[in-house]
């Protein structure tokens, strides 16, 4: 088990006192997980994925990963243990892919960001499996989006985290970037051991792709399922598609 | 090492090529700075001069050791100061228009500095001597500061690169206003030493007080070589930068302190300069195309101080009569070279 939470509670924390968005989640993520994080925009999608990233602290309750209570992690055991791909990629200035993915290895790299011999062989095995290898030298932002979020996976998977969580990964892609996604994290997930959480708004894709479901219903109930059939259901019935 | 390693390697080859060149452009800079001037002093007489003799004629004795030399050190550490600012506020707030002058900090030290010139008059005091120098730095020092911590909680406020610059020139004018102000009131002489230290100048400090002021910079220099894998990091924004292990307030402290630490002293001692800060990292960025800053650091550093160099040898020209303003030499070189590689740079991509 990669991660598990006790009695997680997720929100803003405020002088006044704090906001939960989501309270006493009992979750787990397992090897291999592709998890769906379906909900309504402001459910509290991206603060829960930013609390497992350890960008937002909790407001209360346990948030383990490996094992280890995260209360006492560093910043550079959260970067060891949770990578991150955005929906929008960044202004990426003048970096090509490879100085992009290079970026992935800081976690491990000393003071002046030097990468050894393991960074390039590790560099170009993410590339190998996004399929960027011809990619190399070309500038990020003269990439297309479904090829600039190939580079963003790579750089997470170039980090070497258990779990990385991915906010709307797909939402700026299209239609057959968006398949081509899922699969390659499927691969990912299967080959690679990684763990995924996502979340999305293509319950289609959602629901062939993910192995289990978290759903944030209406006034904040939360689902966690590993049928997809069942899934559909309560889809169905909170929101109503 | 596989094929890509040795392409990487390769093109890093290319910007060790420019740090190189820069850093021989450096010293060659600097003694054409030590041989010409005004006065035209023979080759062979300024180089005993240089290497402990003393010359046939007393004057060029002065000239070489008073004037040009603790120039061309004020020049080289005022230019490389200058431009490591720039840049660490450049990819601070991501905004290739971030800059001492335009974000405000150059203004928020002219107030403190025009306090103690002015100000001082207002309320019948008069600084003078050793006292002065002293309050001159410390409140450009304040000034500066305080006005980059306010653009940083701007920053913070609003993530819109747009908001900050728009904010950072509103303080500059706020600041100015209240100069003008002061100008309004203040005593002749004043005002007078204000208007100069505005023009800019390397050539405000004896050789001791320029050797001090170099080795002041050093030591400033080196926090932020600490800051480079932070800075590659926040190429990508705040969210990655922390998702690898930034801790953001250290490395906004780290920004602040280092940039107005850096932008204040030089401006407390020669001036608010203008286009350095700005010019320098546009132009190593344009020539080297790269995000990493164990390469764009030290080759700003070089340039920064080649540039400035270069500007502090123009102004005083064997043509000029008098020494021409310093700002409007580096405004002059530097504006059309920012115009220049922003055109130029619009078709490739890239924020810088």
């Amino acid at each position: 088990m990669i991660v598990q939470t006790k009695s997680l509670y997720v929100g803003y924390a405020h002088a006044s006192g704090d906001c939960a968005l989501l309270e006493d989640l009992n979750l787990s993520i397992d090897e291999s997980e592709i998890i769906a994080l379906l909900g309504a925009n402001g459910s509290g999608k991206s603060t829960l994925l930013r609390s497992l990233a350890g960008m937002k602290s909790i407001l209360a309750g346990q948030l383990f990963i490996n094992g280890k209570d995260t209360r006492t992690f560093s910043g550079e055991e959260w970067s060891r243990n949770v990578g991150m791909v955005l929906a929008r990629t960044p202004d990426t200035g003048s970096l090509d892919v490879y100085g992009l993915i290079a970026l992935g290895r800081i976690p491990y790299t000393g003071l002046f960001g030097r990468l050894k011999d393991d960074d390039h062989r590790i560099i170009a095995e993410v590339m190998e499996q996004m399929d960027l290898s011809d990619f190399a030298w070309r500038k990020v932002a003269e990439l297309s989006d479904g090829e600039r979020q190939r580079v963003m996976i790579a750089r997470a998977l170039a980090q070497q985290t258990p779990l990385v969580v991915l906010d709307e990964p797909t939402a700026f892609l299209d239609l057959s970037m968006r398949r081509k996604m899922a699969a390659k994290l499927r691969e990912l997930a299967k080959e690679q051991k990684h763990s995924f959480v996502l979340s999305t708004h293509e319950i289609d894709l959602a629901l062939n792709s993910a192995t289990r479901f978290w759903i944030i219903g209406r006034d904040r109930a939360f689902y966690d399922i590993q049928s997809s059939v069942e899934a559909e259901a309560i889809i169905q019935s909170e929101f109503g598609v | 090492m596989n094929r890509l390693s040795q392409q990487y390697t390769a093109q890093r080859r290319k910007s060790f090529l420019l740090i190189f060149v820069l850093a021989c452009a450096v010293p060659v800079l600097f003694l054409l700075d030590l041989f010409l001037g005004s006065v035209s002093i023979p080759f062979s007489e300024v180089v005993t001069v240089l290497t402990g003799g003393t010359s046939e004629k007393e004057a060029w004795n002065y000239i070489i050791l008073d004037t040009r030399l603790p120039q061309s050190l004020t020049a080289l550490s005022a230019g490389a100061a200058l431009a490591c600012g720039g840049l660490l506020l450049q990819t601070f707030f991501r905004n290739p228009l971030a800059g001492p002058d335009v974000l405000g900090i150059s203004s928020g030290a002219m107030l403190g500095v025009a306090i103690v010139f002015m100000g001082g008059d207002l309320l019948g005091m008069h600084f003078s001597g050793s006292l002065s120098g002293f309050l001159q730095v410390f409140s450009a020092m304040t000034g500066a500061i305080l006005v980059l911590v306010l653009v940083v909680f701007l920053s913070g406020v609003s993530r819109d690169g747009v908001t900050v610059i728009i904010g950072g020139l509103m303080i500059a004018y706020l600041a100015g206003a209240l100069v003008n102000l002061l100008q309004h009131a203040a005593a002749r002489e004043g005002l007078q030493q204000f208007v100069f230290w505005g023009f800019g100048s390397f050539s405000s400090m004896d050789l001791t007080s320029s050797l001090r002021f170099s080795a002041l910079i050093i030591v400033l220099l080196i926090p932020s070589f600490f800051l480079t894998r932070s800075l590659n990091a926040w190429v990508l924004g705040p969210v990655y930068a922390q998702s690898v292990g930034v801790s953001l307030k250290k490395f906004r402290l780290g920004i602040i302190i280092s940039s107005g630490m850096l932008t204040a002293i030089v401006t407390a001692y020669c001036g608010p300069i203008a286009f350095i800060g700005i010019a320098v990292p546009h132009l190593v960025r344009w020539v080297i195309r790269t995000e990493d800053h164990s390469l764009l650091l030290p080759a700003v550093v070089l340039l920064g101080a080649a540039l400035s160099l270069f500007c502090s040898l123009i102004t005083r020209l064997p043509v000029f009569e008098t020494p021409l303003p310093l700002n409007a030499v580096t405004s002059l070189v530097g504006a059309p070279v920012v115009l220049i590689v922003i055109l130029k740079q619009r078709h490739k991509g890239g924020f810088a």
